[in-house]
């Protein structure tokens, strides 16, 4: 059951990983954390997670980029992009390149555990079929 | 008396007499506005394109004075018509050609602004040249309609205004909301644990660094001192370190002495 449970959230900011750390924690899923998208690729590579939560705005490879990248390789994952601040332009790409939805910061961590229920519920129906 | 022209001279270094219509062909034909004045600012001579500036026919233009022959709001201010209203003391026009007169020296490219019955408001650059007409000096005047280029102006303008208020706003958003949602995230949280009585000291600290964070982006903000900007996504926003004079490396200057 834990292994339908793994969640990976990739942001730069260490009191954000450790904020939904602690969030997806208690609501019972195995979080993984990166502070980048190559730390994040090689956490994909080692376990099979199918949720994630990107921040759009990092340093040398940005949330959409590793988006496209986790897509080629896990075409079903199911990502969300999270962001501080992006254009309506940017939002519609954030679409185009593969994530499922996004969310402007600040979220409401409560809004956060229903995405990711419903994105897990998403999953274990995938799986049935 | 010889007419042989010699080295350095044209025709025109000999005495020249120029009729009405010599003056109209040569004025005829430019791409602007050019009226001749006498020196009471009635309208002698005007080219095809002050006709089509106002609106008028040529024959409604000669012998009025100018406000009346280009049609201005206010030339009817007064009964004693052009020149008498409570604006004309303001024309830039009628300063213009008046200083011309006075001290037979020509003006270039004053900008001032004019309302015509005909063609509303518009913006214009004048230029003035005194010159002998018939033994008295009149005054060549081009006006040269320059609105359009005036509203290209002002819209880029406003747009290169708007850009840096959006990039601004996107400095705004992006610096604020980092620590607004560490700050409501923790907040949610330390209200679960309260209600078990597991409070995590290091998350109430966390919430203490982030308004902490909140304190100093705002510092910076009202620190503004130039304006430099960053790549963000595919858009640019303000570098709010680069532009602000305020430099904080360390953002939770007292975390380490806890």
């Amino acid at each position: 059951m834990m292994e339908n449970k793994k969640i990976l959230i990739v942001d730069d900011e260490s009191p954000i990983l450790r904020l939904l750390s602690q969030v997806f924690t208690k609501a019972g899923y195995e979080v993984f954390t990166a502070e980048s998208g190559r730390d994040a690729l090689k956490i994909i590579e080692e376990n099979n997670i199918m949720v994630m939560f990107f921040d759009l705005n990092m340093p040398v490879m940005n949330g959409m980029e590793l988006c496209k990248s986790v897509k080629s390789i896990k075409p079903m994952s199911i990502i969300y992009a999270i962001t501080g601040y992006a254009s309506l332009f940017e939002l519609s790409e954030c679409l185009d390149v593969g994530f499922e939805d996004y969310f402007k910061k600040p979220v409401n961590v409560s809004t956060l555990l229903k995405t990711a229920e419903s994105a897990f519920e998403k999953v274990n129906r995938w799986k049935k079929m | 008396m010889s007419n042989e022209i010699k080295i350095n001279e044209t025709i025109l270094d000999f005495p020249t007499v120029f009729s009405k219509d010599d003056i109209l062909r040569v004025i005829n034909n430019l791409p602007i506005a050019v009226a001749v004045i006498d020196a009471d600012l009635k309208l002698v001579l005007a080219n095809r394109m002050v006709s089509i500036f106002v609106n008028k026919k040529d024959n409604q233009l000669v012998g009025l004075v100018s406000g009346a022959a280009l049609g201005c709001i206010h030339h009817e201010d007064a009964p004693e018509g052009c020149g008498f209203g409570k604006e004309c003391s303001k024309c830039k026009l009628r300063m213009t050609v008046n200083d011309t007169f006075e001290n037979t020296k020509g003006h270039f490219q004053v900008e001032t602004a004019m309302t015509f019955k005909s063609i509303g408001r518009r913006h214009l650059r004048i230029t003035t040249q005194p010159f002998q007409l018939q033994k008295r000096t009149a005054v060549l005047l081009s006006i040269e309609d320059v609105t359009n280029a005036k509203n290209y102006e002002r819209a880029k303008i406003e747009k290169e205004k708007l850009t840096a208020v959006v990039r601004t706003a996107g400095a705004i958003c992006h610096e604020i909301n980092q620590p607004l949602m560490v700050i409501l995230g923790f907040s949610e949280l330390l209200i679960d644990e309260i209600a078990h009585g597991q409070i995590q000291e290091e998350n109430v600290k966390e919430i203490r660094d982030q308004a902490q964070r909140l304190a100093e982006i705002t510092n910076k903000l009202m620190a503004i001192t130039q304006y430099k900007t960053k790549m963000y996504l595919s858009s640019e926003i303000l570098d709010l370190d680069a532009a602000s004079s305020i430099n904080i490396s360390d953002p939770n200057p007292d975390k380490e002495k806890e």
